[in-house]
Protein backbone atom coordinates (compact mmCIF):
# COMPACT_ATOMS: atom_id res chain seq x y z
CA UNK A 1 0.00 0.00 0.00
CA UNK A 2 1.07 3.64 -0.56
CA UNK A 3 0.71 5.95 2.00
CA UNK A 4 0.55 9.83 0.52
CA UNK A 5 3.04 12.33 1.42
CA UNK A 6 0.74 14.57 3.29
CA UNK A 7 -0.04 11.72 6.25
CA UNK A 8 3.54 10.54 6.22
CA UNK A 9 3.96 11.35 9.90
CA UNK A 10 7.84 10.78 9.95
CA UNK A 11 8.30 14.06 7.39
CA UNK A 12 5.41 16.38 8.80
CA UNK A 13 4.34 15.89 12.44
CA UNK A 14 7.08 15.67 14.58
CA UNK A 15 7.12 19.21 15.57
CA UNK A 16 3.99 19.17 18.80
CA UNK A 17 6.27 17.95 21.96
CA UNK A 18 5.90 20.52 24.23
CA UNK A 19 8.38 20.46 27.55
CA UNK A 20 6.08 19.13 30.56
CA UNK A 21 7.12 21.35 33.60
CA UNK A 22 8.17 25.15 32.89
CA UNK A 23 9.84 25.34 36.15
CA UNK A 24 12.17 23.14 35.84
CA UNK A 25 12.65 23.52 31.90
CA UNK A 26 13.77 27.36 33.24
CA UNK A 27 15.73 26.09 35.70
CA UNK A 28 17.69 23.81 33.23
CA UNK A 29 18.34 26.87 31.11
CA UNK A 30 19.43 28.76 33.59
CA UNK A 31 22.11 26.49 34.48
CA UNK A 32 23.20 26.04 31.21
CA UNK A 33 23.57 29.70 30.73
CA UNK A 34 25.59 30.03 34.06
CA UNK A 35 27.88 27.73 32.46
CA UNK A 36 28.44 29.30 29.45
CA UNK A 37 28.95 33.05 31.49
CA UNK A 38 31.48 31.02 33.60
CA UNK A 39 33.21 29.51 30.52
CA UNK A 40 33.40 32.97 28.79
CA UNK A 41 34.35 34.56 31.99
CA UNK A 42 37.37 32.14 32.01
CA UNK A 43 38.12 32.39 28.65
CA UNK A 44 38.30 36.23 28.99
CA UNK A 45 39.91 37.16 32.26
CA UNK A 46 42.13 33.90 33.12
CA UNK A 47 43.54 32.87 29.93
CA UNK A 48 46.17 31.33 31.94
CA UNK A 49 43.73 28.81 33.40
CA UNK A 50 42.49 28.34 29.53
CA UNK A 51 45.82 27.59 28.39
CA UNK A 52 46.57 25.10 31.41
CA UNK A 53 43.57 23.26 30.68
CA UNK A 54 44.16 23.03 27.50
CA UNK A 55 47.48 21.84 27.41
CA UNK A 56 46.12 19.15 29.55
CA UNK A 57 43.23 18.17 27.21
CA UNK A 58 44.25 19.53 23.49
CA UNK A 59 47.61 17.10 23.09
CA UNK A 60 45.14 14.23 22.80
CA UNK A 61 43.77 15.39 19.94
CA UNK A 62 45.73 17.87 18.46
CA UNK A 63 49.43 16.97 18.78
CA UNK A 64 50.50 15.67 15.26
CA UNK A 65 46.91 16.08 14.31
CA UNK A 66 46.92 19.68 12.43
CA UNK A 67 43.41 20.02 11.55
CA UNK A 68 43.53 23.51 10.19
CA UNK A 69 46.17 22.86 7.80
CA UNK A 70 44.51 19.44 6.80
CA UNK A 71 40.74 21.39 6.15
CA UNK A 72 42.97 24.57 4.68
CA UNK A 73 44.17 21.92 2.48
CA UNK A 74 41.04 20.47 1.09
CA UNK A 75 39.61 24.21 0.73
CA UNK A 76 42.19 25.06 -1.00
CA UNK A 77 41.98 21.97 -3.85
CA UNK A 78 38.48 23.64 -4.83
CA UNK A 79 39.81 26.04 -7.05
CA UNK A 80 42.76 24.34 -7.90
CA UNK A 81 46.51 24.31 -9.33
CA UNK A 82 47.29 21.16 -6.42
CA UNK A 83 45.55 17.90 -7.37
CA UNK A 84 42.94 16.14 -5.65
CA UNK A 85 45.51 13.33 -4.52
CA UNK A 86 48.07 15.41 -3.90
CA UNK A 87 45.68 17.05 -0.98
CA UNK A 88 44.51 13.86 0.19
CA UNK A 89 48.23 13.08 0.67
CA UNK A 90 48.81 16.53 2.13
CA UNK A 91 45.73 15.20 4.57
CA UNK A 92 46.73 11.97 5.05
CA UNK A 93 50.31 13.87 6.19
CA UNK A 94 48.27 16.20 8.68
CA UNK A 95 46.88 13.15 10.29
CA UNK A 96 49.48 11.16 9.94
CA UNK A 97 49.48 10.89 14.16
CA UNK A 98 46.14 8.83 13.33
CA UNK A 99 48.20 5.98 11.71
CA UNK A 100 50.77 5.46 14.40
CA UNK A 101 52.56 2.54 14.44
CA UNK A 102 53.27 0.06 16.64
CA UNK A 103 54.75 1.53 19.77
CA UNK A 104 58.60 2.36 19.53
CA UNK A 105 61.06 -0.28 21.28
CA UNK A 106 62.99 2.44 23.23
CA UNK A 107 66.32 1.47 22.66
CA UNK A 108 68.34 1.70 25.85
CA UNK A 109 71.36 3.55 26.01
CA UNK A 110 74.97 1.36 25.07
CA UNK A 111 76.97 0.88 28.04
CA UNK A 112 79.42 3.23 26.66
CA UNK A 113 78.27 5.88 25.76
CA UNK A 114 80.02 8.16 23.50
CA UNK A 115 81.88 10.95 24.91
CA UNK A 116 80.06 14.18 24.65
CA UNK A 117 80.38 17.28 26.24
CA UNK A 118 77.05 20.21 25.95
CA UNK A 119 77.73 22.62 23.00
CA UNK A 120 77.70 25.76 24.61
CA UNK A 121 75.20 28.64 24.58
CA UNK A 122 75.25 30.87 21.94
CA UNK A 123 77.03 34.28 23.01
CA UNK A 124 74.19 36.89 22.67
CA UNK A 125 75.21 39.31 20.44
CA UNK A 126 74.21 42.70 20.04
CA UNK A 127 73.73 43.98 16.71
CA UNK A 128 71.31 46.83 16.92
CA UNK A 129 70.32 46.58 12.81
CA UNK A 130 68.81 42.94 13.44
CA UNK A 131 66.21 44.96 15.51
CA UNK A 132 64.95 46.99 12.93
CA UNK A 133 64.59 43.45 10.32
CA UNK A 134 62.46 41.54 13.10
CA UNK A 135 60.35 43.32 15.88
CA UNK A 136 60.44 41.60 18.66
CA UNK A 137 57.18 40.74 19.79
CA UNK A 138 55.78 41.96 23.31
CA UNK A 139 56.02 39.28 26.00
CA UNK A 140 52.87 37.77 26.86
CA UNK A 141 51.75 38.61 30.58
CA UNK A 142 51.13 35.18 32.00
CA UNK A 143 51.13 31.47 30.56
CA UNK A 144 49.39 29.32 32.76
CA UNK A 145 48.76 29.35 36.55
CA UNK A 146 52.84 28.57 37.59
CA UNK A 147 54.85 29.15 34.17
CA UNK A 148 54.91 32.75 34.77
CA UNK A 149 57.18 34.87 32.09
CA UNK A 150 59.77 36.95 33.35
CA UNK A 151 60.53 40.61 31.30
CA UNK A 152 63.54 39.60 29.48
CA UNK A 153 66.25 41.92 30.79
CA UNK A 154 67.69 43.07 27.47
CA UNK A 155 66.74 42.41 23.94
CA UNK A 156 68.14 39.86 22.86
CA UNK A 157 68.69 39.80 18.68
CA UNK A 158 69.32 36.64 16.71
CA UNK A 159 72.29 34.92 17.24
CA UNK A 160 74.32 35.54 13.69
CA UNK A 161 73.63 38.17 11.39
CA UNK A 162 74.70 35.92 8.48
CA UNK A 163 71.60 33.39 9.56
CA UNK A 164 68.85 36.13 9.07
CA UNK A 165 70.31 37.41 6.00
CA UNK A 166 70.34 33.52 4.54
CA UNK A 167 66.96 33.61 5.51
CA UNK A 168 65.58 36.74 4.16
CA UNK A 169 67.14 35.51 0.59
CA UNK A 170 65.71 31.95 0.92
CA UNK A 171 62.32 33.49 1.18
CA UNK A 172 62.14 36.24 -0.76
CA UNK A 173 60.81 34.03 -3.91
CA UNK A 174 58.09 32.90 -1.97
CA UNK A 175 56.86 36.22 -0.68
CA UNK A 176 53.62 36.02 -2.49
CA UNK A 177 52.56 33.14 -0.19
CA UNK A 178 50.58 34.04 2.83
CA UNK A 179 52.11 32.83 5.98
CA UNK A 180 51.03 29.83 7.86
CA UNK A 181 48.69 30.79 10.73
CA UNK A 182 50.89 28.62 13.08
CA UNK A 183 54.38 29.70 12.05
CA UNK A 184 56.45 33.11 12.64
CA UNK A 185 59.20 34.14 11.16
CA UNK A 186 60.27 36.65 13.72
CA UNK A 187 62.56 35.80 16.91
CA UNK A 188 60.99 35.40 20.41
CA UNK A 189 63.84 34.98 23.29
CA UNK A 190 63.63 31.74 25.55
CA UNK A 191 64.16 32.14 29.23
CA UNK A 192 66.08 29.13 29.43
CA UNK A 193 69.82 27.41 28.31
CA UNK A 194 69.75 25.84 25.17
CA UNK A 195 72.11 24.44 22.97
CA UNK A 196 72.68 22.64 19.22
CA UNK A 197 71.01 19.22 19.18
CA UNK A 198 73.52 18.33 16.77
CA UNK A 199 76.20 19.51 14.37
CA UNK A 200 75.90 19.66 10.53
CA UNK A 201 75.09 21.04 7.28
CA UNK A 202 71.51 22.69 7.20
CA UNK A 203 69.64 20.20 3.96
CA UNK A 204 66.61 22.38 3.99
CA UNK A 205 65.90 25.47 6.19
CA UNK A 206 62.92 26.38 7.83
CA UNK A 207 60.54 28.44 5.89
CA UNK A 208 59.25 27.98 2.74
CA UNK A 209 60.66 26.02 0.35
CA UNK A 210 59.93 23.54 -2.55
CA UNK A 211 58.34 20.58 -1.20
CA UNK A 212 60.60 17.24 -2.50
CA UNK A 213 57.71 14.95 -1.28
CA UNK A 214 54.45 16.74 -2.97
CA UNK A 215 56.36 18.46 -5.71
CA UNK A 216 55.20 21.80 -4.61
CA UNK A 217 56.07 25.04 -2.63
CA UNK A 218 55.26 24.03 1.19
CA UNK A 219 56.09 25.77 4.19
CA UNK A 220 58.54 23.83 6.20
CA UNK A 221 58.27 23.96 9.82
CA UNK A 222 61.67 22.50 11.09
CA UNK A 223 65.25 22.59 10.31
CA UNK A 224 66.63 19.37 8.44
CA UNK A 225 70.37 18.31 9.63
CA UNK A 226 71.88 15.59 6.84
CA UNK A 227 73.88 13.70 9.04
CA UNK A 228 74.95 10.06 8.21
CA UNK A 229 72.13 7.47 9.85
CA UNK A 230 73.28 6.65 13.90
CA UNK A 231 74.51 9.91 14.51
CA UNK A 232 73.72 11.10 17.85
CA UNK A 233 71.22 13.48 18.88
CA UNK A 234 70.98 15.47 22.03
CA UNK A 235 68.18 17.41 24.18
CA UNK A 236 68.15 21.10 22.99
CA UNK A 237 66.92 21.96 26.97
CA UNK A 238 66.22 20.89 29.66
CA UNK A 239 62.98 19.62 29.77
CA UNK A 240 60.17 16.79 29.68
CA UNK A 241 59.80 13.80 27.18
CA UNK A 242 55.79 13.98 25.86
CA UNK A 243 56.39 11.78 23.37
CA UNK A 244 58.63 9.03 21.90
CA UNK A 245 57.16 7.31 19.76
CA UNK A 246 56.59 6.78 15.71
CA UNK A 247 54.23 7.86 13.29
CA UNK A 248 53.89 7.78 9.35
CA UNK A 249 55.15 11.42 8.69
CA UNK A 250 57.97 11.85 11.72
CA UNK A 251 59.25 8.53 11.24
CA UNK A 252 60.40 7.93 15.02
CA UNK A 253 60.14 10.87 17.02
CA UNK A 254 60.66 12.66 20.62
CA UNK A 255 58.84 15.78 21.30
CA UNK A 256 60.10 17.84 24.34
CA UNK A 257 58.53 20.59 26.65
CA UNK A 258 60.89 22.72 27.96
CA UNK A 259 58.34 24.97 29.78
CA UNK A 260 57.26 28.24 28.95
CA UNK A 261 54.97 27.08 26.31
CA UNK A 262 58.48 25.47 24.20
CA UNK A 263 58.62 22.47 22.51
CA UNK A 264 61.06 20.74 20.25
CA UNK A 265 60.51 18.11 17.75
CA UNK A 266 63.32 15.72 16.47
CA UNK A 267 62.28 13.48 13.42
CA UNK A 268 63.54 10.90 11.56
CA UNK A 269 65.47 8.87 14.11
CA UNK A 270 66.68 5.71 14.14
CA UNK A 271 66.86 4.73 17.72
CA UNK A 272 65.31 6.93 20.92
CA UNK A 273 67.18 6.49 23.91
CA UNK A 274 63.82 8.20 26.21
CA UNK A 275 60.62 7.12 27.15
CA UNK A 276 57.40 9.40 27.45
CA UNK A 277 57.52 11.20 30.98
CA UNK A 278 61.07 10.96 31.52
CA UNK A 279 62.85 14.36 32.33
CA UNK A 280 66.20 14.95 30.00
CA UNK A 281 69.19 17.56 30.61
CA UNK A 282 70.46 19.77 28.23
CA UNK A 283 72.87 18.11 25.90
CA UNK A 284 71.26 14.84 26.90
CA UNK A 285 71.77 11.99 24.41
CA UNK A 286 68.78 11.25 23.45
CA UNK A 287 68.84 9.73 19.81
CA UNK A 288 70.33 8.85 16.62
CA UNK A 289 69.92 9.89 13.24
CA UNK A 290 67.98 7.85 10.55
CA UNK A 291 65.58 8.09 7.55
CA UNK A 292 62.48 6.81 8.98
CA UNK A 293 58.80 8.09 7.86
CA UNK A 294 58.46 10.05 5.40
CA UNK A 295 62.28 11.18 4.36
CA UNK A 296 64.16 10.81 1.71
CA UNK A 297 67.27 10.31 3.43
CA UNK A 298 69.03 10.66 6.72
CA UNK A 299 68.78 13.51 8.48
CA UNK A 300 67.40 15.06 11.94
CA UNK A 301 64.25 17.28 11.19
CA UNK A 302 64.84 19.97 14.38
CA UNK A 303 61.19 21.77 15.21
CA UNK A 304 60.72 24.77 17.87
CA UNK A 305 57.28 25.86 18.66
CA UNK A 306 56.80 28.57 20.98
CA UNK A 307 53.19 29.25 22.22
CA UNK A 308 51.51 27.34 19.70
CA UNK A 309 54.15 29.36 16.89
CA UNK A 310 57.17 26.96 15.15
CA UNK A 311 59.38 29.18 14.90
CA UNK A 312 63.27 29.56 13.02
CA UNK A 313 65.63 27.13 15.28
CA UNK A 314 68.72 28.81 14.00
CA UNK A 315 68.02 32.42 15.17
CA UNK A 316 68.80 30.59 18.17
CA UNK A 317 71.62 28.18 17.36
CA UNK A 318 73.88 27.76 14.87
CA UNK A 319 74.20 23.95 13.42
CA UNK A 320 77.34 24.58 11.62
CA UNK B 1 13.38 28.65 25.66
CA UNK B 2 11.98 30.06 22.60
CA UNK B 3 11.55 33.83 20.86
CA UNK B 4 9.56 34.10 18.13
CA UNK B 5 9.90 31.33 15.92
CA UNK B 6 13.16 30.77 16.83
CA UNK B 7 13.96 28.41 20.08
CA UNK B 8 16.61 26.93 21.80
CA UNK B 9 17.27 24.19 24.83
CA UNK B 10 20.06 24.18 27.49
CA UNK B 11 21.60 21.47 25.81
CA UNK B 12 22.67 24.13 22.68
CA UNK B 13 24.17 26.74 25.38
CA UNK B 14 26.02 23.55 26.68
CA UNK B 15 27.08 22.80 23.05
CA UNK B 16 28.41 26.21 22.46
CA UNK B 17 30.44 26.42 25.79
CA UNK B 18 32.20 23.30 24.97
CA UNK B 19 33.07 24.57 21.57
CA UNK B 20 33.98 27.65 22.82
CA UNK B 21 36.36 26.60 25.27
CA UNK B 22 38.23 24.23 23.04
CA UNK B 23 37.90 26.39 20.27
CA UNK B 24 41.77 26.86 19.23
CA UNK B 25 42.03 27.11 15.65
CA UNK B 26 39.27 30.01 15.52
CA UNK B 27 36.84 28.10 13.79
CA UNK B 28 33.98 28.98 16.03
CA UNK B 29 33.27 31.91 13.57
CA UNK B 30 33.83 30.17 10.38
CA UNK B 31 31.32 27.12 11.57
CA UNK B 32 28.70 29.64 12.27
CA UNK B 33 29.15 31.52 8.78
CA UNK B 34 29.30 27.26 7.12
CA UNK B 35 26.02 26.94 9.29
CA UNK B 36 24.14 29.92 7.99
CA UNK B 37 25.04 29.26 4.78
CA UNK B 38 23.53 25.74 4.77
CA UNK B 39 20.36 26.74 7.13
CA UNK B 40 19.71 29.65 4.00
CA UNK B 41 19.86 26.94 1.28
CA UNK B 42 17.30 25.40 3.18
CA UNK B 43 15.58 28.28 4.13
CA UNK B 44 15.53 29.51 0.20
CA UNK B 45 14.56 25.68 -1.02
CA UNK B 46 11.09 26.00 1.18
CA UNK B 47 10.27 29.63 0.47
CA UNK B 48 10.65 28.49 -3.58
CA UNK B 49 8.64 25.40 -3.24
CA UNK B 50 5.84 27.60 -1.59
CA UNK B 51 6.16 26.16 2.46
CA UNK B 52 6.36 27.73 5.30
CA UNK B 53 8.72 27.73 7.92
CA UNK B 54 7.52 27.59 11.31
CA UNK B 55 10.32 26.90 13.92
CA UNK B 56 13.58 27.06 14.07
CA UNK B 57 14.72 24.90 16.64
CA UNK B 58 18.79 24.77 18.11
CA UNK B 59 19.42 21.50 20.43
CA UNK B 60 22.92 19.86 21.57
CA UNK B 61 21.95 17.50 18.62
CA UNK B 62 21.67 20.81 16.19
CA UNK B 63 19.68 22.05 14.20
CA UNK B 64 16.23 21.42 13.26
CA UNK B 65 13.73 23.47 10.78
CA UNK B 66 10.12 22.83 10.96
CA UNK B 67 8.19 23.94 8.14
CA UNK B 68 4.72 23.80 7.08
CA UNK B 69 4.86 21.51 3.07
CA UNK B 70 1.91 19.57 3.13
CA UNK B 71 2.04 20.54 -0.60
CA UNK B 72 6.05 20.25 -1.04
CA UNK B 73 5.85 16.52 -1.55
CA UNK B 74 9.07 13.74 -1.79
CA UNK B 75 10.48 15.04 -4.60
CA UNK B 76 10.42 18.60 -2.81
CA UNK B 77 11.75 17.15 0.24
CA UNK B 78 14.78 15.51 -1.60
CA UNK B 79 15.31 19.24 -3.04
CA UNK B 80 15.08 21.23 0.38
CA UNK B 81 17.25 18.19 1.81
CA UNK B 82 19.76 18.66 -0.91
CA UNK B 83 19.85 22.14 -1.02
CA UNK B 84 21.31 23.47 2.33
CA UNK B 85 24.67 20.97 0.87
CA UNK B 86 24.56 22.50 -2.09
CA UNK B 87 24.56 25.79 -0.62
CA UNK B 88 28.08 24.70 1.88
CA UNK B 89 29.77 23.23 -1.61
CA UNK B 90 28.62 26.73 -3.63
CA UNK B 91 30.08 28.39 -0.68
CA UNK B 92 33.49 26.32 -0.71
CA UNK B 93 33.83 27.02 -4.02
CA UNK B 94 33.20 30.83 -3.92
CA UNK B 95 35.60 30.15 -0.89
CA UNK B 96 38.36 28.67 -2.49
CA UNK B 97 38.53 31.09 -5.64
CA UNK B 98 38.43 34.08 -3.53
CA UNK B 99 41.02 32.86 -1.30
CA UNK B 100 43.29 32.12 -4.07
CA UNK B 101 42.07 35.52 -5.70
CA UNK B 102 43.39 37.33 -2.27
CA UNK B 103 45.60 35.06 -1.08
CA UNK B 104 44.05 34.50 1.97
CA UNK B 105 44.35 31.16 3.73
CA UNK B 106 41.63 32.29 5.56
CA UNK B 107 39.07 32.27 2.87
CA UNK B 108 40.58 28.59 2.26
CA UNK B 109 39.75 27.33 5.61
CA UNK B 110 36.67 28.68 5.24
CA UNK B 111 36.13 26.32 2.19
CA UNK B 112 37.44 23.33 4.09
CA UNK B 113 35.26 23.77 6.24
CA UNK B 114 32.21 24.57 4.06
CA UNK B 115 33.29 21.29 2.31
CA UNK B 116 33.40 19.24 5.14
CA UNK B 117 30.14 20.85 6.68
CA UNK B 118 28.41 19.78 2.88
CA UNK B 119 29.85 16.04 3.32
CA UNK B 120 28.73 15.23 6.81
CA UNK B 121 25.34 16.21 5.78
CA UNK B 122 25.06 14.14 2.83
CA UNK B 123 25.79 10.95 5.30
CA UNK B 124 22.69 8.95 4.54
CA UNK B 125 21.76 8.99 8.56
CA UNK B 126 18.58 10.25 8.72
CA UNK B 127 18.56 13.08 10.99
CA UNK B 128 20.84 14.90 8.40
CA UNK B 129 20.13 15.59 4.93
CA UNK B 130 21.53 12.76 3.05
CA UNK B 131 19.99 10.61 4.81
CA UNK B 132 16.60 12.29 4.97
CA UNK B 133 16.71 12.91 0.84
CA UNK B 134 17.50 9.16 0.98
CA UNK B 135 14.36 8.47 2.58
CA UNK B 136 12.38 10.47 0.58
CA UNK B 137 13.61 9.09 -2.78
CA UNK B 138 12.46 5.24 -1.92
CA UNK B 139 9.20 6.53 -0.44
CA UNK B 140 9.15 7.40 -4.39
CA UNK B 141 10.55 4.14 -5.68
CA UNK B 142 8.88 1.97 -3.16
CA UNK B 143 6.75 1.68 -0.27
CA UNK B 144 7.06 3.89 2.51
CA UNK B 145 7.34 1.59 4.85
CA UNK B 146 10.26 -0.41 3.25
CA UNK B 147 11.74 2.59 2.02
CA UNK B 148 11.52 3.49 6.39
CA UNK B 149 13.49 0.01 7.56
CA UNK B 150 16.00 0.67 4.66
CA UNK B 151 16.13 4.00 5.80
CA UNK B 152 16.46 2.74 9.78
CA UNK B 153 19.23 0.20 9.10
CA UNK B 154 21.15 2.25 6.95
CA UNK B 155 21.08 4.83 9.53
CA UNK B 156 21.97 2.19 12.50
CA UNK B 157 24.83 0.57 9.89
CA UNK B 158 26.52 4.28 9.28
CA UNK B 159 26.27 5.40 13.09
CA UNK B 160 28.06 2.19 14.51
CA UNK B 161 30.57 1.92 11.69
CA UNK B 162 31.14 5.32 12.50
CA UNK B 163 31.34 4.53 15.99
CA UNK B 164 33.65 1.44 15.46
CA UNK B 165 35.83 3.58 12.99
CA UNK B 166 36.03 6.17 15.91
CA UNK B 167 36.73 3.48 18.81
CA UNK B 168 39.55 2.53 16.49
CA UNK B 169 41.02 5.38 16.10
CA UNK B 170 41.10 6.29 19.98
CA UNK B 171 42.77 3.47 21.01
CA UNK B 172 45.27 3.64 17.98
CA UNK B 173 46.08 6.96 18.24
CA UNK B 174 46.69 7.43 22.19
CA UNK B 175 43.29 9.02 23.04
CA UNK B 176 42.61 10.84 20.04
CA UNK B 177 38.44 11.30 20.43
CA UNK B 178 37.26 13.60 18.00
CA UNK B 179 35.68 10.91 15.21
CA UNK B 180 34.27 8.71 18.47
CA UNK B 181 32.48 12.18 19.86
CA UNK B 182 31.13 12.90 16.69
CA UNK B 183 29.59 8.82 16.36
CA UNK B 184 28.34 9.30 19.41
CA UNK B 185 27.00 12.97 19.16
CA UNK B 186 25.31 11.57 15.99
CA UNK B 187 24.10 8.41 17.83
CA UNK B 188 22.92 10.68 20.66
CA UNK B 189 20.80 12.43 17.98
CA UNK B 190 19.26 8.80 16.50
CA UNK B 191 17.83 7.67 19.45
CA UNK B 192 16.41 11.13 20.59
CA UNK B 193 14.53 12.06 17.74
CA UNK B 194 13.83 8.14 16.58
CA UNK B 195 13.42 7.01 19.51
CA UNK B 196 9.89 5.76 18.52
CA UNK B 197 10.23 5.60 15.17
CA UNK B 198 12.51 2.52 16.36
CA UNK B 199 9.70 1.06 18.42
CA UNK B 200 7.50 1.09 15.84
CA UNK B 201 9.64 -0.57 13.50
CA UNK B 202 9.91 -3.03 15.62
CA UNK B 203 6.34 -3.50 16.86
CA UNK B 204 5.07 -3.64 13.46
CA UNK B 205 7.30 -6.17 12.24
Amino acid sequence: MRMRYGDDRRLNGRNTKQSGDGSLTALRLFACVILLAGVIVIRAFFPGATEVMRATVLPMIEEDMDYRSAVTAIGETLSGDVGFLEAIGDITRAFGGAQTEDAVEVTTLPEEPEVYTPLPSPPALILPPIEEVFAVPEVPVEIGLLLTRPEPEEPIVPETPAAVAVFLAHQEPFSYHALPWNAAISYEPLQFEFTAPVLGQVSSPFGFRYDPIISGVRFHFGTDIALYTGTPFYAFADGQVIYARACVSFGKYILLYHGYGVYTRYAHASALYVQAGDYVERGQWIGRVGSTGESTGPHLHFELRVNGQYRNAEFYVSFG
Amino acid sequence: MQFGRVSFTGGFIVMIALVYLFDVNNFVPLVVLAALVHEGGHFAAIWALGGRTLRLHLGFVGLRIDYEGRRVGYPGEIVIALMGPAANLALAYAASFLGRYLGSETLFFLAGISLGAAVFNLLPVYQLDGGRALYCFMALAMDVDWAWRVSCVLSCAMIFAMLAAGLLLFIWSGWNFTLLTVAIWLLISYCKSEGSAIRYAVNEY
